[in-house]
This record gives C-alpha cells, structure tokens and sequence, in this order.
C-alpha cells in the first residue's frame, strides 16, 4: 500500500536527481577551473570567505533576537496592525535583489535625498543583508507560532508562571525549530547573495563578491573561494543542527531579572522591533520610489511581459516545492536516521552555494542537455527556493506533537489520512507562509537567473533582470530614474496582492486559535 | 482459558536504553490487568509496540490467537489511549470520537451514532461542540476514553491515564472509569501502586523493562515474591537476620523458615500491633507522624527501628509491640545488599 514513507523515497530520489546532483555536478565543473593557485590567492579567498561568515553571523544574529516579538506579535495578536504588518513584511522579497542593493545604497549612503551616513562597505553589506533575511526568519516564527498549541501556554500561566519566565521556560523552547531554521536560512542567504551585496560593497569583499569579481579574469581563485566556502557553510550547518538537538533553555525558577521584566519592558521591546522592521528593512528596500515623480513612465510592454514570465515561473516552482517538498519535510521532520540527516544535509547544499556560480554552473549543466533557457532558469529556481520550503515546513511539522499522528494511527487512520486530516490540519498556515517565502524567492531573484541566462547566451528578461537592465541604463544616463521607479513600485504592489491571495488560500488560522 | 492478547518475549532497545526485556505475559477477555513499575521502567514503549506504534527488536504480539507483530496501526483492534490523551486540537469533541469509527469503515451517519453513545457514556453529553482547548483536564481525559472506546476495540490500553490530573479528581474519576469499562478486557498501566491495587484483576509489576511479577493483587501485597515486590507495592521492615535450627526471630515470635544462613524478614507496618500487655518486648517512640487517617510511628526496639501504623493516636513515650508469625516473610538475604535489591532505577 502506499503510505507517506514510499512518496517521501520518491521525493529524496527526486531532490538528489533534479536539485542537489546538478549543483553539486555545478561544484565540480568549478573545482576543474581551479588550476594550481598560489598562496596569496588562497588567503585572498578564504578572507573572502572569512568577511561572508561574520556578515552571516552578525546578521542572523540580530535578526533573531528583534524578530522573535515581532513574529509573536504578528501571529498571536490579532488587530489591524498585525494584518498590515503581515501583509507588508514580505515586502523586500519583491524588490529583485540588484534594485534592493541600490535602494539600500541610496537610502543609506549616495542618493536622492540620502542620508549620506554610511558609505559602502562592510556595515551597508550587513544592513543590506538586515533587509532580504529578515523576512524569512519572521515568516519561519510565524508560522510555527501559528500551529503551536495554545493550551501549553493558558496551563504554564495558571502555575503563576510570569511573563519573562514564561517566554524562557515555554515560549523559547516551543519556538526552537523555528528559531533554528529561520536562521539557518538566513544564514544561508546571508552567505550566498551576491547581485544586491555586489552593489554595495565597495572594497569589501564577501564571498560571493570575491567569485563574481575573479570568475572571469581569475577562475582558479573564484573556484577555490566557491568551494570553500560551501565546505565551511556546511561544516557550519552541521554544528547549528547538532546544537539544537539538545535543549537549550534549562528549566529554572524565575531569575531576579525576570521578575524585573515587566509588560512595560515587553511593551518597549515590541516598540523596537516595529521601529527596528520600518527603519532597517522597509523604508531602505524601498527608496527606490523616492526617485517616483509624476508624469513617470516606462515601457509598458516589456514590463507587462516580464511581470508575466517572472510569475509564471515563480507560481510553477512553487507548486513543484509544495508537491515534493510536503513530503519530503515530512520526512525529515519525523524520521531519525543516519539517512535522514544525510538528506537534510544535501538539500540545503543549494542554497548555500553562492548564487554566481550556482547560476553559472547550472547554465551549463542543464545547457549541456540543450534544454530550453526558460525551464533553466525554472530549475535552478526550484534548487534554492526547494530547501526554504523544505527547511521552514520541516520546522512546522516538528512542532506538532507526534502522539497525535500515532494516535490517529491507532484509530484507524492510515499515514496518508493522517497526514491529510491531521498534520495537514494543523500545518496549514506553515505551508501558506512558507509558499509565500519560496514565491518571492523564485519571483525577486536576481543573480542565479542573469547567471544561467548568460552561460546560455539567452536574452531572457524575468522581472528582475529587466528592473537590473534598466537601473543600468538609468546610471548610464539614457533613461530617467523614474523609469526604474514606477516599475518597481508596479512590481511591488502586484507582488503583495499576489501574495495575499496565497495567504488566504492557506487559510490564516487554524480552527482552534 | 480465552485469552486476547498474547505478549510473548518482547525486548526492545533505544541506543544503549534497553527499555524492554523479553516479556511475556496475557490478557483474558473482560479482565482488567494492570502494569505498575516505576517511571522509565518501559511502560509506555510496550503499550506502544501493542498498539502497533512502534516496532519491537524481537518477540511477537497476538491478538485473539493471530499474530499482529507486523499488522500496522490502523488494522489492530486495539485502542490505545496515550498518557498526553493527544485529543485532535482543530477538532471539536463528536469529531475527535468519530475520527477512529469513520477511520474503522462506518459511514458519517453511524460514525456520528457510535460518537453520541460513548460521548453520553462518559458524561459530555452536550459538549459535543466544543474544542478540547475549552475542556478542563478531567474531561478531556474523558474525551480520550470515549474516542478509544468508540472504536471498540478487543482491548484498550490505558498509558496512566489519571496521572495528569489532581488528586482528588484521580481518586473519583478512577471509580468511574472502572464503571465505564465494565466488562471491556483492558490493560492498564500506571506508576501509583495503590490505584493499581485496588482496582485490578492481574497485577504485573516491572523493574528496568523485565516483568519481575504477576499475581493478584492481595496475593503480591500479602505474599511478595522478593524484596523488590514487597518494597515496591507498600511500606515495610526489613530486618536483617540469621535463620538457624528453623527458624528466624524478630522481637519475641519466633517464625519457623527453611531457609538457613542470612536472611531479611519482612514484616508490614499495619502488621505491628501495639499491645497493653507488658510481658511485650518495650520500644521508645522516636517519632510521631499524622499521616491522614492514621499514625505513622517510628518505634526503636532492641536497637532496631521499626515503622509501625497505628489508627489510634499514642501519647506515650513507650509502647508494647507485638508480631504475629503468620505476618512474618522470609527472604533469602541477596548478594547485591538490601539497599539495591529494591532500588527504583
Ligand atoms: N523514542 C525513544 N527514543 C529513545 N529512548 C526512548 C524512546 N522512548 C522511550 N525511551 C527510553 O526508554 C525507556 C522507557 O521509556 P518509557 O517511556 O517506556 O517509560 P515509562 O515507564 O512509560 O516511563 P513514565 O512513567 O515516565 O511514563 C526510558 O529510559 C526512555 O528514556
Ligand atoms: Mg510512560
């Protein structure tokens, strides 16, 4: 009979056959390029690698402790606020990311009206990088505070259990799948963005930066960079996930410190992350509509075309994600074995290689089989959208309490109608937010999708890689910026009302909240 | 002899946790058999492998005569209700009960008949509406015993089902569940020795993952088979002692044994009399405790101290003591030392 753990085997064949072996074919072709480099080229690019891990670093690291009343906010309060706030936060997932790095850098440091505060470098590379992670760590939390039991909760309160205490001795460990997967993929992102940092670096070099810069002039270096830092990242990957295995927040009486902390310091907090999602993350990944003046006009039809492929592509490597991703995070969510955490491992490995050469090599690889561009870019879109899906719903599934799958069993309930009437159930909200997440991912991607089309030598133009075209002729002078303007604002508010239908297909709330 | 449910040498291990060791035991139809061990003895793993949830390393199942061991969950008629109840949260109280009938092949109209009943049985009626979240911790517990009696199952497995409430809700829904399970073959399991002891059939006390004894209830209590039993189903004495010529003596009763060399005698604090008379060896009392409903004393005789239970409250330093040789138990002294002999891993 068929049951859930015959269509999970299916999936792993499928996952290593179309996402982690082309990747992975991808790291060898570079390895080929790397002819013997010298010592000073090693230390150039494992510095490199070096500057990814600290940015990586700082930037998830931050970016968990401002989301987690952020993402509590959004998904237990339930006011107009929290709908706006939900509906905005994607936000700068629209924004493709080579327009996101010149609207950080305009905002931040040379533009219209800029603030002139910082000028690029190491710290506009980590407020850049504030901007595109931040969303997929509080889209994480959401959802898995969305199918947490409440009734854990309103029984630790009835012990007298006070607020801060709370938070440490329930509501952390509760959240701890989501924490640790937000923030792989943060991590994650952090270490392999390169259109928008390349915009904003100036001399600074992170990985990603390093290969793009020496691909061509120096492919040994940009080689050896590439390889090593998905070594490290790995390496990286395998220790979070170690760690996290145990519990991480002993349970103890109420601290001094605890008691101190109040509603009012709770209050303040929520203060600081609004502020923190408004001043850090929106208004920068949207300056770009400073440059907004009326009377502003682009080409319409090339926009109306790329709206059209950049969507057909994105809702076509979703609905792939959700088919093969359900069940293969189903799998690692509920199974425990040496295969398991090899799978686990060999999904995220796309989303950890650097998006130049992931791009770059899967342009030849899938070119190699004379496949059609447009399915290229499809696919290589599925590598590094498949392990956000996977990863952010495995964390969903995890904290839902097996004995109720067992339970089910028991009754009667085979593992597919447990999964659909139970898991599914409960999950819901998990899969609508992290659809949303792989959704913007596909649809804003930038670097990968110019790589593939280049190694092609196709004249492909999704969303991204026209708004990325025209922001170039607007700095060469021959079209104004308010060109660029109007049609990221276009992408944008078409973005967002895309995405409130996937939310509400994915029905907002489970019944019981 | 119509037995249900045959466990034979089931053994089971968690990485370096061994947490069942070859057990065997059965279950009549209509009989209710209770499991008590201490916490982490494998209590739960072997519900579990019953219920077809997990898989043992080695040993079979059988139910009604026919072997299960590779039957999965879903076709085993068997209810399992599991220590958290782990009542469906998006459903209200009739869908949880209806799930396992709709699952087992009625149809909605049925299945919603069959869910009424047992709602009715275990007294919701009227909460048939509202979600498990709404519910105090005694009825879902209810909600839990109507979803697996739903089913019908030809035996229920209950994993403690009492241990997450209060005590005095434990003391009367144990009452009621025995009522609502009247005449069902169930297989309890349970750490609290007393509720086990007064409502079972068969009692089956495990240690570490192996059965260390079957019997009635008064049976075991009265005539345990070790240390361990004796200890583990209610205070007692143990004296170290010497068996010669016979017999064994505590105080002045002499206890005729077969056993020679070093030996423990047991001997329960409810056995110890207190007596006016004063040709009784004389202890002093160390300590005086109200324990509810009686006095827990403990009386230093001879250099020996002695935990004696008495109903009427002592105001003397001194009392008289007096043991009945039939009270008395005999065991061998083992190797290992009292101490360990009946250490609760
Ligand atoms: N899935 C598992 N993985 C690893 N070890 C387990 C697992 N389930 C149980 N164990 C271990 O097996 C032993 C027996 O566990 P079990 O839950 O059966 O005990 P129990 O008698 O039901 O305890 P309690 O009274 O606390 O419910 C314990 O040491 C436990 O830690
Ligand atoms: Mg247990």
């Amino acid at each position: 009979m068929f049951s859930m753990r015959h269509w999970a085997y299916i999936t792993i064949i499928f996952t290593i056959a179309l996402i982690v072996v082309p990747s992975l074919i991808g790291v060898v072709i570079l390895l080929q390029l790397a002819q013997e480099i010298t010592t000073s080229q090693i230390i150039n690019a494992l510095s490199s690698v070096m500057n990814s891990l600290v940015v990586a670093g700082l930037v998830t690291i931050i970016n968990i402790l401002v989301s987690i009343p952020f993402a509590w906010r959004i998904a237990r309060k339930n006011d107009s606020l929290s709908k706006f706030l939900d509906f905005i936060l994607d936000a700068p997932l629209f924004v493709p990311t080579a327009a996101l790095g010149f609207s950080v850098l305009s905002f931040w440091s040379s533009g219209y009206y800029s603030l002139n505060l910082i000028s690029p470098g190491f710290w506009l590379v980590v407020l850049l990088h504030f901007t595109f992670t931040h969303p997929y760590i509080v889209r994480t939390l959401i959802g898995v505070i969305r199918s947490t039991d409440l009734s854990v909760e309103v029984a630790a309160k009835s012990f007298g259990i006070k607020r801060a205490a709370l938070s440490r001795t329930i509501y952390l460990p509760m959240l701890k799948a989501g924490i640790i997967a937000g923030a792989l993929i943060s991590f994650a992102r952090s270490i392999s963005e390169t259109g928008a940092t390349y915009v904003v670096a100036g001399p600074f070099e992170t990985g990603p930066v390093f290969i793009k810069n020496r691909l061509s002039v120096d492919p040994g270096s940009a080689a050896f960079a590439a390889v090593s830092l998905l070594l490290v990242s790995i390496f990286i990957f395998f220790i979070i996930r170690r760690i996290s295995r145990r519990r991480f927040l002993p349970l103890h009486p109420e601290t001094k410190i605890e008691k101190m902390i109040g509603l009012k310091t709770a209050f303040s907090i929520n203060i600081i992350s609004l502020l923190f999602f408004a001043v850090m993350i929106l208004i920068p990944s949207f300056y770009l509509v400073a440059y907004l003046s009326p009377g502003a006009t682009c080409d319409w039809a090339s926009l109306t075309n790329s709206l059209l492929l950049s969507t057909i592509i994105a809702l076509a490597v979703s609905i792939i994600d959700l088919f093969f991703g359900i069940p293969l995070a189903y799998y690692l969510a509920r199974a425990d074995s040496l295969l398991r955490d090899l799978v686990e491992a060999l999904v995220i490995v796309p989303l950890i290689v650097p998006t130049v050469s992931l791009g770059t090599s899967l342009g030849y690889f899938w070119g190699s089989f004379g496949l059609n561009p447009v399915i290229a870019i499809a696919f290589a879109h599925l590598s590094f959208t498949f392990p956000i899906f996977v990863m952010s719903y495995t964390a969903a599934i995890e904290s839902i309490d097996p004995e109720l799958e067992l339970v089910a069993q028991s009754l009667g309930a085979d593992t597919i109608k447990t999964y659909r009437e139970i898991t599914l159930q409960l999950t819901k909200s998990a899969i609508a937010s992290s659809a949303v997440l792989v959704f913007t991912r596909s649809f804003g991607e930038t670097g990968a999708t110019i790589s593939v089309a280049e190694a092609m030598a196709a004249e492909i133009y999704t969303l991204p890689l026209l708004l990325v075209s025209w922001i170039k002729k607007a700095q060469a002078g021959l079209i104004p910026f308010s060109t660029v303007a109007i049609a990221s604002f276009i992408t944008l508010i078409i973005g967002l009302l895309m995405m409130a239908v996937i939310k509400m297909a994915g029905g907002k709330r489970g019944k019981y909240e | 002899m119509n037995k249900i449910l045959e466990v034979k040498n089931i053994s089971k291990r968690f990485g370096n946790i061994q947490a069942l060791r070859d057990v065997s035991f059965d279950v009549e139809k209509g009989e209710f058999v209770f499991i008590v061990a201490h916490t982490n003895a494998g209590k739960s793993t072997l519900l579990k492998i019953i219920a077809g949830i997990l898989e043992p390393d080695e040993g079979e199942i059988y139910i009604e005569g026919e072997n299960i061991t590779k039957t999965p969950p879903w076709e085993r008629p068997v209810g399992y209700m599991p220590q958290t109840y782990a009542l469906f949260p998006h459903m209200t109280v009739l869908e949880n009960v209806m799930f396992g009938p709709i699952h087992r092949g009625l149809d909605r109209e049925e299945a919603i008949e069959k869910a009424q009943k047992y709602i009715e049985l275990v007294g919701l009626k009227g909460w048939e509406k509202a979600y498990p979240h709404e519910l105090s911790g005694g009825m879902q517990q209810r909600v839990a015993l109507a979803r697996v009696l739903a089913v019908e199952p030809k035996i229920i497995l209950l994993d403690e089902p009492l241990s997450a409430l209060d005590a005095l809700l434990r003391v009367k829904l144990r009452g009621e569940i025995k009522k609502i399970l009247k005449g069902k073959t169930v297989l309890w399991v349970t750490h609290d020795q007393e509720g086990a002891m007064s409502l079972a059939d068969k009692l089956i006390v495990m240690r570490s993952g192996r059965i260390v004894a079957v019997g009635n209830a008064m049976e075991l209590y009265y005539k345990p088979t070790s240390l361990y039993v004796a200890h583990f189903l209610g205070e007692i004495n143990f004296i170290e002692s010497v068996a010669h010529g016979g017999f064994v003596q505590i105080l002045d009763t002499k206890v005729s044994t077969d056993k020679i060399g070093p030996v423990v005698i047991g001997i329960r604090p409810e056995d110890i009399k207190i007596v006016k008379n004063n040709s009784s060896p004389l202890g002093r009392v160390k300590e005086l405790r109200f324990v509810g409903g009686f006095w827990r004393l403990l009386v230093d005789v001879e250099g020996i101290d002695l935990v004696v239970y008495s109903l009427k409250r002592i105001r003397s330093k001194e009392v008289s003591l007096r043991i009945h040789p039939e009270d008395v138990l005999v065991f061998d002294y083992p190797p290992e030392g009292i101490r360990r002999a009946v250490h609760l891993e």
